[in-house]
């Protein structure tokens, strides 16, 4: 039998949903609830997922594919995500505005975008723009970051 | 029955003339016609990025603001359709039909205007539509119970997954993965932290914003990374928007497919699952039916721009009425704006109209000027928003996604929610390599809660009993219905089969 990406999808779901039902499984059973809904109705969705799973694996439809990848696009897509999940632990440290700014950068001249500077200045406006809406506008409040701050508090000094 | 109505739309008025109403519609109508316009971003980002900031308004203007995104986005599609031939979203595939060949005739200002023109009739017929039909559906729904919610529910995600393209299999698997993550967290009738895999973050569920703004806004991102760009002979045709001007002639032609496509539209609009995409595509093809030299059609013939652009507009508009009146999103779009709304604390019922007399009639009042803005921003401004599609894709793919990855912390403020929503966007691309649909997931995610919640309810009242949910004629009639979509999603796969042997 040929294995082609539906029918491992298929394998992967059933997984899921036998490991779904196993946890509704594990939940516990309250002596004074006489009636759990919430069992029945996850319950429902693991059999749901199990028999569709069955289905997609018999079925084999490969007709609704709208997209093929090649290891050119994969490339593009882990770099995209490497920069992503470089960005998020930094953030907190350095501040939205400081590394959403060459996080952004970093795309876009990943993506083509030759000029270092430009792309520094488009993001950097964008993103102190949106710092700005959200912190003065919304009142939602955006941290600056540790680093920015300590560098703020240097020259206009604590408090 | 219009007596009735007057006073409510007058109340509807006063609320969507207020200073905040006006810029709201204005705001959400320029921000969707600048976002429809760019290839590959829809509605669903549209509404999604502009999320974060609901927060801070009343419901209803809140709703203004994503109604107005919503058809702004639909009308402002039409604009990357007929210039560069690359709809931003399904529902304006049709638009490029004869607009695109209208282009290359070197008539891209009158394919614009004739969009616009055939946009505007098409959403404000529509709204009048909405207006008579929604009171009584509301009066209708007042007959929902927990059973007859739930049965409704489970109708429109068959609906949604049965109408949806490609394989009904995977989408019935989209829509309960969404139901399997909204499963995640407290269980409110045991008040058990299901599925949270002992993450603190987890418990109390995955945040909707995140889901949507990582399916969507995340995938598209990628998925335009890696979309080669458009040969240079279709770029010589980009960007050059010439007169607006329509004769006498083009002016009478476009009448009748605009009124048959605004009517197609809305109806279709109205059923959950079929939408913009079913309405221009069909409206099409009734049009070219109907005409005595369907030849013409696909050669730049203005009546094949007309029809399918009133019809998406219409389908827009009708699609309020499900998620108006019984509180029941039938698209990816109105689900999102149901999560928003749920997010800024407005409980989704068939009470809506009764509970949320502003919200409702002030979307409704909303709508005609919504559509009046359009109409200005579309014909004078439209070669000034065209500009958007010069914006380079370096540049444009890194806004989106720092406007998620902002949003998502502005919401929550949580490092965690910036993690899932990166690997959502990843996931969003292994959906689409296997052509899962990911419209049904975001539905089934948004209403799951509610879905659950009516069951639990239902059980309660039946002592466990499930009997309940074919006791009311009404919750009857759903499960009958939900038969018929069984039958034909059982039958196609079946005719599917015999076609292919």
């Amino acid at each position: 039998m040929v294995m082609n990406r539906e029918k491992i999808t298929a394998i992967i779901l059933a997984v899921i949903s036998i490991v779904y039902i196993y946890g509704t499984y594990q939940m516990p059973r309250f002596e004074y609830v006489r009636l759990t809904p919430g069992r029945y109705y996850t319950y429902a969705l693991g059999i749901a997922m199990l028999v569709l799973s069955f289905l997609m694996f018999i079925r084999n439809d490969i007709k609704s594919r709208k997209w093929e990848t090649s290891p050119e696009k994969l490339k593009t897509i882990g770099v995209l995500t490497g920069i992503l999940l470089a960005m998020l632990p930094i953030f907190q440290y350095l501040g939205i505005i400081v590394t959403f700014t060459i996080g952004s950068a970093a795309m876009s001249r990943y993506l083509g975008w030759r000029r270092w500077s430009t792309a520094l200045v488009v993001f950097g406006v964008i993103n102190i723009t949106i710092f700005l809406l959200f912190t003065k506008v919304l009142g939602i409040y955006l941290p600056l970051g540790r680093l920015p701050d300590a560098i703020l508090a240097m020259f206009i000094g604590e408090g | 029955m219009f007596s009735e109505i007057i006073p409510h739309l007058m109340h509807g008025f006063s609320v969507a003339f207020t200073f905040q109403g006006l810029a709201m519609v204005t705001i959400g109508c320029i921000v969707g016609t600048l976002i429809g316009a760019l290839p590959g971003l829809g509605p669903i980002t549209a509404i999604a990025v502009m999320i974060p900031m609901l927060s801070n308004f009343e419901p209803a203007f809140g709703m203004i603001l994503m109604a107005g995104i919503y058809y702004g986005a639909i009308f402002g599609g039409s604009t990357s359709s007929i210039l560069i031939n690359a709809p931003g979203v399904a529902g304006v595939v049709a638009t490029a039909f004869d607009g695109y060949p209208m282009t290359k005739k070197g008539q891209s200002g009158k394919a614009l205007c004739i969009a616009a023109i055939s946009s505007f009739s098409g959403g404000t017929l529509s709204v009048i539509g909405l207006m008579l039909l929604a009171p009584v559906m509301a009066k209708f729904a007042l007959l929902f119970g927990p059973p007859e919610y739930f049965s409704l529910m489970v109708f429109a995600m068959f609906a949604v997954t049965a109408f949806s393209e490609g394989s009904t299999i995977k989408g019935l698997i989209s829509a309960i993965l969404g139901l399997m993550a909204a499963t995640i967290g407290i269980d409110l009738s045991t008040g058990y932290f299901r599925y949270s895999m002992g993450l603190a973050e987890l418990q109390d569920g995955i945040k909707f914003l995140v889901v949507i703004l990582g399916l969507f806004a995340l995938t598209e991102v990628f998925t335009l990374s890696v979309k080669k760009e458009k040969s240079e002979k279709d770029a010589d045709y980009k960007h050059k928007v010439t007169s607006l001007k329509i004769t006498k002639k083009e002016g009478k032609m476009i009448v009748g497919p605009i009124c048959r496509g605004s009517v197609i539209g809305f109806l279709i609009g109205v059923l959950p699952g079929a939408g913009a995409t079913i309405a221009s595509f069909m409206s099409y093809a009734a049009e070219k039916k109907i005409n005595k030299d369907p030849e013409t059609f696909g050669k730049g013939d203005p009546r094949g721009l007309a029809a399918p652009e009133a019809a998406n507009n219409a389908a827009c508009s009708g699609s309020f009425i499900p998620l108006l009146t019984l509180g029941i999103p039938g698209s990816g779009s109105t689900a999102v704006m149901l999560g928003a709304l749920m997010a800024v604390g407005v409980t989704p019922s068939p009470q809506l109209m009764t509970n949320y007399p502003d919200l409702f009639w002030g979307t409704i009042a909303s709508m005609y000027t919504g559509m009046i803005i359009l109409l200005i921003i579309n014909l004078p401004m439209i070669p000034y928003f065209a500009r958007v599609l010069w914006i380079p894709k370096p540049l444009l793919l890194p806004s989106v996604v720092l406007f998620s990855l902002i949003g998502i912390y502005g919401v929550g403020f949580s490092v965690f929610d910036l993690f899932l929503l990166v690997l959502f966007g990843v996931f969003g691309m292994v959906m689409k390599y296997i052509g899962i649909p990911p419209a049904p997931l975001i539905l089934a995610f948004i209403i799951g809660p509610l879905l659950e919640n009516s069951f639990g309810q239902s059980l309660t009242i039946s002592q466990g009993g499930l009997w309940i949910f074919w006791d009311t004629a009404i919750s009857k009639t759903f499960l009958v219905l939900i038969g018929i979509v069984i039958i034909r999603v059982i039958w196609k796969m079946v005719y599917s089969d015999t076609e292919e042997s």
